[in-house]
């Protein structure tokens, strides 16, 4: 039978790297959105915790234990990232090649974001999730230890990297000009 | 204008959708002509105290109802429309 070739949302893109930031796209893993039913938000709490020793983070929070990553992505809404969910208390549906995901990385990475997102991701702990503007998109940013980890929906992953690449070479530019 | 979303917290402005006066929470029978046109077309336009609908559109995406005053751009109350159990 026919094997078809995927193609991440940014075919492969090398990191890119400007002065000390990188943007690397962050490919190939399980997405699902998980909705619980009505009333069963504990329910589903207590069943990803039997099957993942995860449970439904708290508004803007995110959870990782081994492979698997959940994460808060809006009122009543959750983004499960690693192995297959099925069978819980939730509307559970396939987001896997639906977003571009990069993850934007380096000393400089708060200046960066400055410039593109209204709100102040500084007071952001390791973890924190928010769901804002990334220029005129809407993204999803979590922080991460190097720096944001940036979600968009696929269809505007050129656009993600002409905004970001925009914005690191800016930033390095004038951090040249004044010697730093 | 900043908004203070009950999920997210405090956000710019251009993050949120209006829709308008919160009476679109209390949609009348249909059956009912007068009702159905006011609630469609007839609406207050007060220089002052107003509650409408919002949503965190770039955000969480929830419906909100914020309590606000026209002439001061001053906003007194935002809650989320899922909290209000007698809206339709």
């Amino acid at each position: 039978m026919l094997k078809l070739i995927s193609k991440s949302p940014l075919n492969g893109m090398k990191p890119i790297k400007v002065g000390s930031l990188v943007l690397s796209e962050i490919t190939s893993v399980n997405m699902f959105t998980i909705q619980p039913f009505k009333n069963k938000t504990k329910t589903v709490s207590k069943e990803l915790k039997k099957l993942f020793h995860l449970e439904l983070p708290g508004d803007g929070k995110s959870l990782v234990a081994k492979d698997n990553t959940i994460m808060w992505i809006g009122m009543g809404q959750y983004l499960f990232l690693g192995n297959k969910v099925e069978s819980i208390s939730a509307a559970i549906t396939d987001q896997s090649d639906a977003w571009t995901v990069v993850e934007l990385a380096g000393i400089d990475s708060s200046d960066v974001m400055d410039r593109l997102c209204p709100v102040d991701v500084r007071s952001m702990e390791v973890g924190d999730v928010i769901r804002s503007l990334l220029g005129h998109m809407a993204t999803i940013v979590r922080k991460t230890d190097l720096g944001y980890e940036l979600m968009v929906f696929r269809s505007f992953s050129k656009t993600l990297v002409h905004e970001v690449v925009g914005c690191m070479k800016s930033i390095a530019a004038q951090n040249k000009l004044r010697g730093l | 204008m900043r908004i203070k979303c009950p999920l997210c917290g405090e956000r710019d402005r251009r993050e949120f959708y209006y829709l308008g006066a919160k009476d679109y929470l209390t949609r009348p029978e249909e059956s009912n002509l007068d009702a159905m046109h006011k609630y469609l077309h007839i609406r207050e336009n007060p220089c002052g105290l107003t509650e409408d609908l919002w949503q965190h559109e770039a955000g969480c995406r929830a419906w909100l109802l914020i309590e606000r005053n026209t002439a001061t751009h001053e906003i007194f109350k935002v809650e989320l429309v899922n909290n209000k159990k007698d809206s339709k």
